[in-house]
């Protein structure tokens, strides 16, 4: 039998457990609706004294509203309900919880999905991480619960890689597994700190605040370390994250080691790998910048280069030779950067985007990993290559005549009609033949 | 008396080195890390962490 610790990477509340492989709940009370007799746990040591969770107290007079519903002396446990159930019991088993009718819950289910889908995540997370009433809540129960958290997971970050495509894991899983999370958090807290005590509202906005402020914390450290990798101190960030792997294997020795290590650590190591897959850096400042070179001479040698916002280079003005080559470099970590070019310019372009897209003249390609490469053949009209680096954001080259850009004009990216994927090759103003490569 | 290993820790510690150093190579430039990779080392570290945390719980 191992001893508690306080902090679980596993255990969003960081308390402590009250005991780490017995469940004490199993041995003193039967399920609320299962109706088995209490079981000790199997994994309780002979002559140890079983822990008692908090909400085993006795309860309280306010309590014999809900006691008359679940049963007296039955632990206050949230769970999904099998009575009030419209869909799967969440807004019931909430409503049961809290002693509100059930009816408000699923009032606020609704709002929040017309509000922009949440509801949906919210309600699907607490159909995961919620129990059934009368399920199974043993130690055995939850590993089970974390074995298959994990194999899925397992599954597809083998699947991500065999298909080298992110887009499942930043499609919806990345939001249902936050919003999950945060679900699971929430409820062992409540669950962690209900004491049998009836839940007052100054109790919920405890809660809430405490929950709020981890977030917030949470929140901090993963902008701290994004923002420390952008500015150039990842390598810091990286050496971080290996000394607390290294850390959380030398307390393997101990009996349930630190595992709330592993937290912090991927907190710091997700926005930093974020940051550096799509290669942003903040090299070059903050803000609108707005360049209008009157000749190719102006064009800085090293191109142009900004670290988060808008940037705009109209090269209308320039008059670019006729025949030959001008090569335009860009460097944007994270924003928007606009090319304005004249109609007669052939503008190829060999850019990189590690999420977002970018657009030459009505053609584009979005997403994550974005290589846009667009080769073509002149005769006698002035050729523009732009070399763009995007980290976050969208690079726009765009032939506008004078006085028809208003600086925030952006594409219909829908007029593209699938132009994006494989090779291609088409007739284009000023080029006379061009080559698409587009992979994103 | 024999320590017992605490093998969720392990793992994630082991885990968690590999991906540090991954995201090392990158920042001094000895590999180009992209979403393409980035995202199967993140799910695979931690569904390693959640994996061997639910095994780990399970052993007596």
């Amino acid at each position: 039998m191992s001893t508690p610790t306080p902090g679980d990477p596993l255990d969003p509340t960081g308390d402590p457990e009250p005991v780490t492989s017995g469940d004490p709940l199993e041995a003193h009370a039967s399920d609320p609706g299962s109706g088995t007799a209490p079981e000790m746990a199997p994994d309780v040591e002979p002559g140890a004294v079983p822990d008692v969770e908090p909400d085993t107290a006795p309860e309280t007079e306010p309590m014999a509203a809900y006691s008359a519903a679940a049963g007296e002396g039955t632990p206050r446990r949230l769970t999904r309900s099998r009575s009030e159930r419209v869909f799967g019991g969440v807004a019931g088993g909430l409503g049961r919880y809290f002693d509100v009718d059930p009816v408000v819950f699923r009032i606020g289910f609704a709002a929040a999905t017309l509000a922009g889908g949440l509801g949906v995540f919210a309600y699907l997370a607490a159909l995961l991480f919620v129990p059934d009433e009368g399920a199974d809540r043993s130690p055995a129960g939850r590993s089970r619960l974390l074995t298959i958290a994990g194999a899925v997971v397992l599954s597809i970050a083998a699947l991500a890689a065999l298909d080298n495509g992110p887009g499942l894991f930043f499609g919806p899983l990345v939001p249902l597994a936050i919003l999950g999370g945060v679900g699971y958090g929430i409820y062992r807290a409540v669950r962690g700190r209900s004491d049998g005590r009836p839940v007052t509202f100054s109790r919920l906005a405890g809660w809430v605040g405490l929950g709020a402020g981890a977030m917030l914390a949470a929140f901090a450290l993963a902008f701290a370390s994004a923002w420390a990798t952008a500015e150039g101190s990842g390598a810091v960030i990286a050496a971080i994250v290996i000394a607390i792997g290294g850390l959380l294997v030398g307390s393997a020795t101990r009996s349930r080691g630190a595992r709330w290590l592993a937290l912090p650590a991927l907190l710091l190591a997700v926005p930093l790998g974020v940051v550096a897959a799509a290669d942003v850096s903040f090299d070059g400042g903050f803000g609108e910048r707005s360049y209008r070179p009157a000749s190719v001479a102006d064009l800085p040698r090293d191109g142009y280069r900004l670290g988060a916002g808008e940037l705009v280079v109209d090269l209308r003005d320039v008059d670019l030779p006729a025949g030959r080559e001008t090569v335009l470099d860009l460097r944007l970590g994270m924003g928007s950067a606009e090319v304005l070019v004249s109609e007669d310019v052939c503008v190829i372009t060999d850019t990189r985007v590690g999420g977002g897209y970018v657009n030459l003249r009505g053609r584009d390609s979005g997403g994550l990993d974005v290589d846009f490469l667009v080769r073509a053949d002149t005769n006698a009209a002035p050729r523009l290559l732009v070399r763009g680096d995007i980290g976050l954001g969208a690079l726009e080259i765009i032939d506008e005549p004078y006085g028809s850009f208003d600086g925030r004009r952006r594409f219909d990216r829908d007029g593209s009609d699938g132009f994006n994927f494989g090779d291609t090759t088409v007739e284009d103003g000023a080029c006379s033949r061009v080559e698409i490569a587009s992979a994103g | 008396m024999r320590e017992r290993i605490d093998i969720a820790s392990l793992v994630a510690g082991l885990v968690i080195i590999a991906l540090g150093t991954l995201l090392l190579l990158d920042r001094v430039d000895v590999l180009d890390l992209r979403f393409g990779w980035l995202v199967p080392a993140l799910a695979g570290t931690i569904g390693a962490i959640l994996l061997a945390g639910g095994l780990a719980n399970r052993s007596p």
